[in-house]
């Protein structure tokens, strides 16, 4: 869950979600759920050549499965908060 | 005596909010209960135009009427497009057909956008529509150019001690 909560913290923020079809979609995060599906507004594409109709699409549901990278501003994340929380989790689960 | 006030104004206080017209649309109410759920994010999206596209390369225009937790959809009044490009990418042409209703599985579900309704079919202006069974042929020939591709591609990364991820079934 930790990831979830990460993305939580993402929320309103500008993100870049790559594909695994390699189609990469900008826009404003604006929520996620347990599977990391992702619901993004004002989006736009970089390569919209392949999906033109992407330029008529409000708010676009992403499911997280077919998400490969979700790119974001450096300023956004605190490493060393997410790097002490991964740690944690991870003792959390070998202590299991 | 002087507690009666404080007991009328909670209720003078609320009155005006269950009569405004102006509440919140239920899109908002669902994100306040159920935030951060599946539910949440594709609630709004009901009984509007969507498109959904599938693992498998479909493209899927039609209204959104229900959805679970999965993603599993159904949608009504589903037309079909397949979009054919030239050899940098750009669409030139495509076809469509009218399918009726779709009931999809959640896993082959990609992604799914609400469609601005005045804006669905401009960029169709630019390209030339030709018949759905020659476009669906194009596009057949046009996958089994991919499979081998990777394929060769699969071949040669795993030369170099790599592997390609890539699934038959995905060609979206």
């Amino acid at each position: 869950m930790l990831f979830f909560s990460f993305f939580k913290t993402l929320v309103d923020q500008e993100v870049t979600v790559e594909l695994k079809n390699d189609i990469e979609i900008k826009g404003t995060l604006k929520s996620v759920d347990q599977y990391l599906n992702l619901k993004i507004d004002n989006i736009s594409t970089v390569n919209e050549g392949k999906y033109p109709h992407l330029k008529s699409v409000k708010t676009l549901f992403i499911r997280g499965s077919t998400v490969r990278y979700v790119h974001m501003s450096p300023s956004s994340v605190d490493c060393t908060l997410l790097q002490d929380a991964s740690r944690r989790e991870a003792l959390v689960q070998s202590a299991k | 005596m002087s507690e009666s006030p404080v007991t009328v104004q909670p209720s003078q206080e609320q009155q005006p909010q269950t009569k405004d017209p102006s509440a919140p649309n239920v899109e908002d109410l669902y994100l306040e209960s159920y935030a951060f759920t599946t539910a949440a994010a594709i609630v709004g999206s009901v009984d509007r135009k969507v498109f959904v596209l599938l693992r498998d390369g479909r493209n899927l225009f039609g209204i959104l009427r229900t959805f679970d937790q999965f993603a599993n959809l159904v949608l009504q009044d589903v037309v079909e497009r397949i979009y054919l490009n030239d050899e940098s990418n750009t669409p030139k042409k495509f076809g469509e057909t009218y399918k009726g209703v779709f009931m999809v599985r959640g896993e082959n579900v990609v992604m799914l956008g609400e469609l601005d309704i005045d804006k669905e079919d401009d960029h169709l202006y630019e390209l030339e529509q030709i018949p759905f069974e020659v476009a669906e042929k194009e596009l057949k020939i046009a996958h089994a150019k991919t499979i081998k591709d990777e394929k060769i591609k699969g071949k040669k990364l795993l030369e170099k001690g790599l592997i390609n991820d890539f699934v038959k079934s995905d060609l979206y």
